[in-house]
Formats: structure tokens, C-alpha cells, sequence
């Protein structure tokens, strides 16, 4: 056990910094708002310059186009991102559709796909959720049916993130009946959708920070080549669990970092601002909090680095990436809730971007729904004993 | 990084596993002499002066490995005070220690209640340890006390473990006390607090391994407790608590120079790992809180372990010293 990074990680970390100080930020133009995951907001501009670099495809096999580089360089580069506050919402979510390309896909889909991930032009969400499928998600009723070499596929999907915005999006959809497929895990096909195709219209969800991340996507008779499909033929909810573990760890990974730079942001406003005739970090239970959270945060850190170790030496993951995503959310949620005590009302007074104030009104309005997208904690929790300690589902 | 064992590091943990499948039953340590010949074997181990710099090179994070398996294992004798602090503060101080080891006695100048320490009755001697605060510092001094007449009372002799306080004052007033370095003290306190939450971690695992076994294993209303989602999720809750301390305590035992890595492990295992013990009596239901089952036993020991070395308070107010 040692917690050493190799002398090409620390070289590379040092590239990723000089990069990041060539210009600020806030110049990049956000093209979505943030989620909240500790990614920022997606700016175009930005995953563009990654691409030119080629960071995208950082860990891609060579032969398609990739670096070739070890996870650690990734992991390096995605917290480097993380504590610059780089708007690069896409970039893990893209990852996790490219490695399903590299590694599922017909070559038609993967040949037209990576060269447009890797440049930063291709991004996509991903439509699994319906109005009556959520926590129960083999409840989906969004159908596909063959009709010569293409697939109609007809259905509702909501809550697919930046799904506005970006330009594809990933679908699972019932392709073979319950009674022909034999239960309700067989029978579904993932399918890659690009915006543009005739009958998905999109309508924007606006949330309670007052901008729109979600989207509900309608899906009426839309029409997609064969080679849409990810993976095989009704073998969908297989595809989707393979990347489960890693969606939730690539999802959270740069979570902590994040919040560590929050705690900083934190720190220093109640060290040069006052209230009740003293600074407010004289206020001992905001000083204890502090420490508290920036220990659980830097604790957190270092779970998803032993996560990333695991998984990157394909060791069994049976309860690490939903406790470890459980654990990061309601940790975001405690930093939210300090800023809310530190700022008070101004909490809920929206200002201008990239101002502090700004910052935790974002935090505070966006970490609700940490804990319910990519799994509940209440279900992510029972996953825990089930999987991770071996008790029976109840 | 690498999170896994080296080599050397999987040899000593097996060895440990096998030395408590051998050695540990409740008969042998339910007596002070079955301690004493428990802590010879600790000591043909090779495990007491682990950490001694004229040893064989053990790191801080080789002995908190070592601590945290023989805690998990219900090893209750005092390996981090007597067993590795112990001969540590000997070597800081100039003082020589006895093969067989000696306790470790620690407390503040000035203190209102009797010093205090585990394992007191394993040894003849013991190597005392007091400070007193100046400004924002600690001075420190050494002495080794003999412990026989020091008027040792034992307050826990039916336990696994055994606490002890010495009632007899003279004994500490006219020893030889010897200024000791404060930053060498200080670096060994930091190890002291590494280890000690390496003890929470390994007392808090076996703890969560009693629950889960029982969860599964007690019927009530039909079907196992534990497939209520209630308390699957009061056992997640633990088991976040138990890693959070666990790869923190290891990143601190591997920069134990590193004063915020210190501090935060320590405060976080005492923190979440005593939160799992006490959440423990509520999963396990009323046998928890009777002497006829062993979680009293691990409850107490994760008390003194989170209270030695700095408590969870006292790290906590370290960290808001450090960032102001």
C-alpha cells in the first residue's frame, strides 16, 4: 500500500495545471447549466480544447484514435479540472459512452461516434428514466420494433441530463416483449438517438434553481438505422448494469475535489466578512463544521481513489460505488447546508455568474437532487447491505 | 497509489490472524496472568518495538496495519501504548526498556483525577509521560516508573482488557522526570493518534461483522431482521463511517509527519467508529447492553482508544488551530 503517484502522473498533472493557467474559466462560455456533480457547466469551447489536446480520448486504445494513457493520468486530469472549476460537464459521462463503443459496439456506430467524442463535438445523455419507471426501472415502457433495417421506437424518457444540449442520446428501450423475453430484465436494446432525428422532441424541465438541466424527451415513430444499437439485441439491461458500478464512481469521482474547493470558498468568506460584531468564523459551530466536512471531504477523496484502484485491477466492486456515490451526495449536501448557514438569506438571492455568492446558491438549490439521480441513497443504501454485506433483500 | 498489501505487509497480518486463531480464547485473557503470557508471545512476535528506530524498519503505516487486524480480532492487550509507544518514547527520552516491554502512562501536569492506562498489570515498569501547556505548545517530560508498590488499582479486572490507576501520587512525584524534545514528543503523540484510530477501525469492523452475522441470523416476524430495509441501512451507515476512518487512518499512518492528516483520521475514527459501536446496540437489540454478550467489551475498549492520544474534541480544535 502506498500512496505514491508515478513520476508520469505527477509530470502530466503539472501539464494539465499549465494548461489550466492559460486562461481563466470564466472565459470558456457555458453552453448548459451545472449540474451540481462537481463537473461545472458544459461549455463546447472548453471539451474542444480538451479534444485539440486530446484528453478526451486520454485512455482510448491508440489503434482508435486514444492515447493509451493509465486510468491515473485520468484520474490526475479530472481532479486537476475539478479543483480549477473547469466546465467540463460532458467529459465523464462521454467517457463512459465512448469505453461502451470501444468495447460494445458494431463498428458503423463506433467509427462514426469516436472520431466526434474525441474532438469534443459529439456529447450525449442518456434516456433511461420514464414518468412511471424510475427506482423501478425494468417498469419501462418506451417500445422499439423492428421494421426492415431500421427500429421505430415510441416512448417517453424525463430526467435525461443536458439532454437539450448535447447532440445524442442513449435509449433504452423494450424491444421484445415481457412474455418472449421470458422476464423483465431480457428484451430491452440500448440505442444511440441523435438529436436530430424526426419525432424526439425535447421540453425543458425547469428546476428549482431557476435553469434548466433535465429534459423529458418524447419519442414519436423516431426511425434509427439498425447499427443504432449498443451492444446486442435485447440485451440492454445487461449493457446498462455492466457500467452501473463505473457510471457511479466516473460520475462522483471529482466530487470531493470540488468540494474541497468549496470548503476553501467557504473558509475565507467567513474569515473577511461579519456579522453579529465578529468575524463569522468565530462562530464556533461554523469553525467546527469546517474541519468536519473538509476531513470527510479529503476521506471521500481518497475512497474514490481506492475505488479507482479497484477497478482499474478489475477487482470486485460489491458495494464501493454505490456507498462511495451514497457518501459523496449527502456530503455535498452538508457543504450545502453550511453555506446556507454562512450566507443566510443571501442563499436565495440569484446574482451575475462566477461570483461566490452565486457559487452557493447553486450548490445549496442543486444538492436535493444529488441524492436521487444515478440511484437513491435509500436504494443505493439497501444495495449496500445486499450486495456489500450479504444480507437478504428484504 | 496502490491500496493493496505489499508483501511484507500480508505476512505480518497472517501472522497475526493465525496468532489469534491460536492464542486468543476468553479463558486466557479474562485473567491478568493469562495476559501476561499472551503479551510473551506479543513480544517473541516481534511486534512490541515494532516502530523502534533501531528496528527492523517497520513503518507507521506497517504497525497501524498490524493494529487495526489484531483489534478486529478482539485483541484487547495494549499493543499501541505498551506494545509501540511505548519503547518509541523510551528511545526520544534516552531511556533504555526492558525486553519484555513496559507500560505506557500518560497525562497532563496538574491533572484533577488519578493517571490512567491500559495493561498496567502486564508490566514491571512503565514509561511515564506527562506535559504541561505553554502558550501554544507542549513541554514535555519522561520518567520510567517501577510499578510494583505504585499502588496500581485496577477499576476493569473482570474485562478483556484492564484499566488502571495508579492512587499512589508519590510514586510519580519522585521520579526521575527528564525534559524530553517537544517536536520528537510531538511526532510520537502523532503516532500514538494514528494508531489509535487504526485500533477504532479494527475494533469497528468486527463490531459491523457481529451485527451483519447477527442481522441475518435473528428471526423475528418471520424472517431475518436484517432483510428490513431499517436496519440494512443502519448497517451501510456504519460500514461508510468504518472505510472513511479506515483509508484515512492508513493515508495518515503513511505521512504521520503530516499534522492535518493526523488529526483528521484521529477525529474521524473516534468520531464514526465509536457512532458504529453505540449504533451496533441498537441493531443487536437487548442482548447488546447485558455483560452476557461481548459488545460491552468492544464499546469500552473503542472509548479508551478514541479518548487516548487525543480525543475526537481535541483533534477537531487542533484542525480549526491549523487553518486559522
Amino acid at each position: 500500500m502506498h500512496f505514491t503517484l508515478p513520476e508520469s502522473a505527477q509530470a502530466f498533472r503539472r501539464e494539465v495545471r499549465d494548461f489550466l493557467a492559460e486562461r481563466p474559466m470564466q472565459d470558456y462560455p457555458a453552453d448548459a447549466t451545472d449540474g451540481g456533480y462537481g463537473t461545472g457547466p458544459f461549455s463546447r469551447e472548453f471539451m474542444r480544447a480538451l479534444g485539440r489536446r486530446g484528453w478526451i480520448g486520454l485512455t482510448w486504445p491508440v489503434e482508435l484514435g486514444g492515447g493509451g494513457r493509465p486510468m491515473i493520468d485520468q484520474l490526475v486530469m479530472l481532479e486537476e479540472l475539478a479543483f480549477a472549476g473547469a466546465p467540463f460537464g460532458p467529459l465523464v459521462g462521454n467517457d463512459q459512452w465512448a469505453q461502451s463503443l470501444i468495447r460494445d459496439s458494431n463498428d458503423r456506430l463506433r467509427d462514426e461516434l469516436l472520431p466526434a467524442i474525441a474532438a469534443g463535438e459529439a456529447t450525449c445523455w442518456q434516456g433511461f428514466s420514464e414518468p412511471d419507471a424510475g427506482s423501478d426501472l425494468l417498469a419501462l415502457t418506451t417500445r422499439a420494433v423492428r421494421d426492415g433495417d431500421e427500429y421505430v421506437i415510441n416512448g417517453r424518457k424525463i430526467w435525461s441530463s443536458e439532454a437539450g444540449a448535447y447532440t445524442h442520446g442513449q435509449l433504452l428501450a423494450r424491444s421484445e416483449s415481457i412474455e418472449d423475453a421470458g422476464s423483465r430484465a431480457n428484451g430491452l436494446t440500448m440505442f444511440v438517438v441523435p438529436n436530430d432525428a424526426p419525432g424526439l422532441t425535447l421540453r425543458p424541465i425547469l428546476a428549482m434553481t431557476g435553469e434548466v438541466y433535465h429534459y423529458e424527451a418524447f419519442l414519436d415513430d423516431v426511425r434509427v438505422p439498425e447499427w443504432s444499437v449498443l451492444g446486442s439485441e435485447g440485451e440492454g439491461f445487461r449493457e446498462l448494469l455492466r457500467g452501473l458500478d463505473r457510471d457511479r464512481f466516473w460520475g462522483r469521482f471529482t466530487k470531493p475535489a470540488n468540494l474541497l474547493t468549496k470548503l476553501d470558498q467557504l473558509d475565507a468568506h467567513a474569515r473577511s466578512h461579519r456579522r453579529d460584531g465578529r468575524t463569522i468564523i468565530e462562530d464556533s459551530g461554523i469553525a467546527r463544521r469546517l474541519v468536519e466536512l473538509r476531513a470527510e471531504a479529503a476521506a471521500t477523496r481518497l475512497l474514490f481513489h481506492k475505488l479507482g484502484w479497484q477497478l482499474s485491477n478489475d477487482l470486485p466492486v460489491p458495494y464501493e460505488s454505490a456507498l462511495y456515490k451514497t457518501m459523496a451526495d449527502e456530503l455535498g449536501q452538508r457543504v450545502a447546508n453550511l453555506a446556507a448557514d454562512v450566507l443566510e438569506q443571501d442563499t436565495l438571492i440569484r446574482r451575475e455568474p462566477h461570483r461566490f455568492e452565486t457559487e452557493m446558491h447553486h450548490l445549496y438549490l442543486s444538492s436535493p437532487g444529488q441524492t436521487i439521480a444515478g440511484g437513491t441513497s435509500e436504494v443505493l443504501r439497501t444495495t449496500v447491505a445486499t450486495r456489500g454485506l450479504g444480507l437478504a433483500k428484504g | 497509489m496502490d491500496f493493496g498489501l505489499e508483501e511484507h505487509q500480508d505476512q505480518l497480518l497472517r501472522t497475526a490472524q493465525q496468532w489469534i486463531e491460536r492464542s486468543w480464547s476468553k479463558g486466557t485473557i479474562s485473567s491478568s496472568v493469562g495476559r501476561r503470557s499472551l503479551w510473551v508471545e506479543v513480544v517473541e512476535n516481534g511486534w512490541a518495538g515494532l516502530l523502534e528506530q533501531t528496528g527492523d524498519g517497520a513503518t507507521v503505516l506497517d504497525a497501524a496495519l498490524l493494529v487495526e487486524e489484531l483489534s478486529h480480532g478482539g485483541c484487547s492487550l495494549p499493543i499501541v501504548g505498551g506494545g509501540l509507544l511505548a519503547p518509541l518514547t523510551a528511545e526520544v527520552a534516552g531511556l533504555g526498556v526492558p525486553a519484555g516491554g513496559a507500560g505506557l502512562l500518560a497525562f497532563e501536569t496538574g491533572g484533577e483525577t488519578e493517571p490512567a492506562a491500559r495493561g498496567l498489570e502486564i508490566f514491571d515498569s512503565a514509561i511515564a509521560v506527562r506535559w504541561t501547556h505553554e502558550g501554544g505548545s507542549r513541554s514535555w517530560e519522561v520518567a520510567e516508573i517501577s510499578l510494583d508498590d505504585a499502588g496500581l488499582v485496577a477499576d476493569q479486572e473482570e474485562e478483556r482488557f484492564s484499566l488502571s490507576r495508579m492512587a499512589d501520587a508519590e510514586v510519580l512525584r519522585s521520579a526521575s522526570w527528564a525534559a524530553a524534545d517537544p517536536s520528537a514528543m510531538e511526532a510520537v503523540w502523532r503516532v500514538g493518534a494514528v494508531l489509535t484510530a487504526a485500533e477504532l477501525v479494527g475494533l469497528a469492523r468486527a463490531v459491523l461483522a457481529r451485527c451483519v452475522d447477527y442481522a441475518g441470523t435473528r428471526v423475528q416476524g418471520g424472517k431475518p431482521i436484517g432483510g428490513h430495509q431499517a436496519i440494512q441501512h443502519r448497517l451501510a451507515d456504519m460500514l461508510a463511517g468504518i472505510d472513511q476512518s479506515r483509508y484515512a487512518t492508513c493515508w495518515a499512518a503513511a505521512h504521520p509527519d503530516d499534522q492535518m492528516a493526523v488529526h483528521q483520521a484521529k477525529a474521524l475514527a473516534a468520531r464514526d467508529c465509536v457512532s458504529a459501536i453505540r449504533a451496533a446496540h441498537q441493531v443487536m437489540g437487548a442482548i447488546s447492553f447485558s455483560a452476557e454478550d461481548e459488545l460491552h467489551h468492544f464499546h469500552k475498549q473503542a472509548l479508551l482508544a478514541a479518548n487516548e492520544f487525543g480525543s475526537a474534541n481535541h483533534h477537531w480544535t487542533a484542525l480549526e488551530r491549523l487553518s486559522s
